[in-house]
């Protein structure tokens, strides 16, 4: 996609933070997604990974390059004090949460208080991941939707695995990122 | 002294009391050596084991060999027990010492240097020298200055809270693939330490060093900026990063308060950053400095072609002084000469009376009349050998080109000492004047006095 780059495009950077549960699959997501350069090390030492994905995006008849900066943060509680730092800045939130987990769906809205206290106008999505494991899934779609009704905020069922929903996900933040920048 | 009870008992006392001052009774005395032998020895003994030990103890060179072992090993094992403490002690003498000593070694260095430099010549060397004068440093500093490498790699400008990378410049030299990459992770590290070592915004992470790279960091408001650098940064680069930093944060507060991501209308701060990435590059001259320049070649040229000029001039003196001459020479005609002789001649003076008559008016108006005076008649020699025909009467003065061969007949114009000027006919009229030695010039008579010139040169 990023080959595909026109001449004169705007180019436009934002910063990206993905939150989640410890395991819930977000570094998997990053990886599917993404160019990394960094080793996932640096989740563990610094709670953060930094990455970056370049996309074309359309919008009113304008071709944007996207330059989304993507902060993998470390979901374990070690780094809860310090991630309101890493957070700041962050126009677009990715809430990860694992369908085969339901607490962890329970357990977002203490990252959205931290979300809401740092940056309260960041574009948020949600990606209900590991998709692939359809027996062992204990969440159903109906307490995920009824969770993000009440945030009106979309969500996709994504795969790290199979890479389903996962670069629709992306696109469909991107997209909102940029409704909010035009 | 405990003394046993039956050696009180036993010993005889004097009037002094003191029961060994008895030589009255050597029968005593016996009984002494039988009752107390084995003592007397070991106090024997014990007195000969003092004396060892104390000249052994007065005689240094013996007691540094009897305790230099022990306390060697003394010495280790401490160290290995106790290895801070023994540095915490140490540091404030040895750090003292060693830090004299670097200073000293770096003087003696930079000395060594200073002299190398003033010994020898090369351009690299008149280079420094000139920098040297204009920077007010001595040579040998800036010689060691560039001894110690100091290259900007990168200049990264990052937007404080996003960690965006709002401008980047870099170099042949830059070692980061991905600089968005390294924007981001550099302002997590920077998140991180502050979280965790606490300070304020405009605080936190000052400088990074691996190696010989360091990222360091000057922070502003809204964004902090990243310079890598390999080697030593020179003094007042940090000072330069903060007004570079305070200058782009004056010029783009609000795109940099309310940034959304696209850094196209911080394209300017180019003009900013760029002096800190030529910072370690030769230096440009400033005005000053190029005035200097241009007046100082403007100067020396000058002063080339006013030398070129006087080396012509002096050429050209020396050349009309002594010509090396060929002339043409007419054939002796008898040459008419004026002489001014009064005559009486009749002018006719026109009237314009009705009746006009002639008459005649004698004036005294001188006119030329030529008349032929005597010439001297030419004198000449024959030459005695061939002979180099110079344009001055010296063996200094340059040849004309010409020898004159043996028996030639030349004309002698002018006599000075030795020398003699003269005149040799060549074809068509033309002939070449010089001077050659009068021993070569074989004459039958004496040489006309009109000829001799005894003092002034031709």
């Amino acid at each position: 996609m990023p080959d595909n780059k026109v001449e004169n495009n705007a180019t436009i950077n934002k910063k990206v933070c993905l939150l989640g549960d410890f395991g819930v699959g977000k570094t998997s997501l990053v990886r599917r997604f993404v160019y990394e350069r960094f080793e996932d090390k640096y989740l563990s030492t610094i709670g953060v990974k930094v990455s970056r994905k370049t996309m074309l995006l359309s919008y009113q008849d304008k071709l944007i390059d996207l330059s989304i900066i993507l902060w993998d943060l470390a979901g374990s509680e070690e780094f809860n004090q310090i991630r309101a730092s890493y957070l700041r800045g962050a126009a677009g939130i990715m809430l990860v949460c694992d369908l085969t987990r339901p607490e962890t769906l329970h357990h977002l809205p203490s990252y959205l208080d931290d979300m809401r206290r740092v940056c309260p106008a960041a574009d948020i999505i949600l990606a209900a991941n590991k998709a692939d494991l359809k027996d062992e899934q204990r969440l159903s779609t109906s307490e995920i939707e009824a969770y993000v009704s009440g945030l009106h905020i979309p969500y996709y069922l994504t795969s790290a695995k199979s890479g389903d929903g996962v670069e629709a996900i992306f696109r469909q933040l991107g997209h909102l990122m940029m409704t909010h920048q035009l | 002294m405990i003394v046993p009870e039956e050696d009180q008992s036993s010993a005889p006392i004097d009037q002094a009391g003191d029961p060994q001052d008895s030589p009255a009774d050597p029968s005593l005395e016996d009984l002494r050596q039988i009752l107390f032998h084995r003592q007397i020895e070991k106090i024997e003994g014990l007195e000969a084991n003092l004396d060892r030990l104390e000249h052994q103890v007065n005689d240094e060179e013996n007691l540094v060999k009897m305790i230099a072992p022990v306390l060697g090993e003394a010495i280790r094992l401490r160290i290995l027990e106790a290895r801070d403490e023994i540095i915490d002690a140490l540091y404030p003498v040895i750090g003292k010492v060693v830090q004299r000593a670097v200073r000293e070694a770096v003087s003696d260095l930079a000395r060594s240097l200073d002299a190398q430099v003033r010994r020898s010549f090369n351009f690299r060397l008149a280079w420094y020298r000139l920098r040297a004068r204009f920077s007010g440093a001595s040579d040998a500093q800036i010689r060691l200055r560039e001894l110690l490498p100091f290259v900007v790699t990168d200049v990264l400008l990052i937007h404080h809270e996003t960690g965006l990378l709002l401008y980047h410049l870099t170099s042949d030299y830059s070692v980061t693939s991905d600089i968005d990459l390294f924007s981001g992770m550099l302002t997590a590290i920077r998140d991180f330490s502050q979280d965790t070592l606490g300070g304020d915004d405009e605080g936190g992470l000052g400088e990074i060093t691996y190696s010989d790279q360091h990222i360091m960091i000057e922070t502003g408001r809204y964004s902090y900026l990243a310079v890598i650098v390999n080697g030593i940064p020179p003094p007042g680069f940090l000072e330069e990063m903060r007004e570079a930093i305070n200058e782009i944060e004056s010029a783009h507060a609000e795109e940099l308060r309310n940034y959304q991501g696209d850094a196209q209308s911080l394209a300017p701060v180019e003009d900013t950053l760029r002096p800190l990435m030529e910072t370690g590059l030769p230096q440009k001259l400033n005005s000053s400095q190029k005035r200097f320049l241009v007046g100082a070649v403007g100067g020396l040229t000058v002063l080339l072609v006013t030398c070129v000029l006087f080396t012509y001039w002096v050429w050209l003196l020396g050349r009309q002084a002594s010509p090396p001459v060929v002339v043409v020479v007419p054939p002796t005609p008898t040459v008419p000469t004026a002489t001014l002789i009064p005559t009486l001649t009749a002018t006719p003076t026109p009237t314009s009376s009705p009746t006009p008559t002639q008459t005649m008016t004698p004036s005294s108006t001188p006119t030329r009349l030529p008349s032929s005076t005597p010439t001297i008649a030419p004198f000449f020699g024959i030459t005695l050998g061939n002979v180099w025909l110079l344009t001055g009467p010296s063996l200094d003065s340059p040849r004309t080109g010409v020898i004159l061969p043996l028996g030639e007949r030349v004309e002698l114009l002018a006599q000075y000492g030795k020398w003699v000027q003269v005149r040799q006919a060549l074809a068509d009229q033309f002939s070449i004047v010089g001077w050659i030695p009068a021993r070569w010039l074989g004459i039958s008579t004496s040489i006309p006095a009109h000829l001799i010139t005894p003092t002034a040169l031709p």
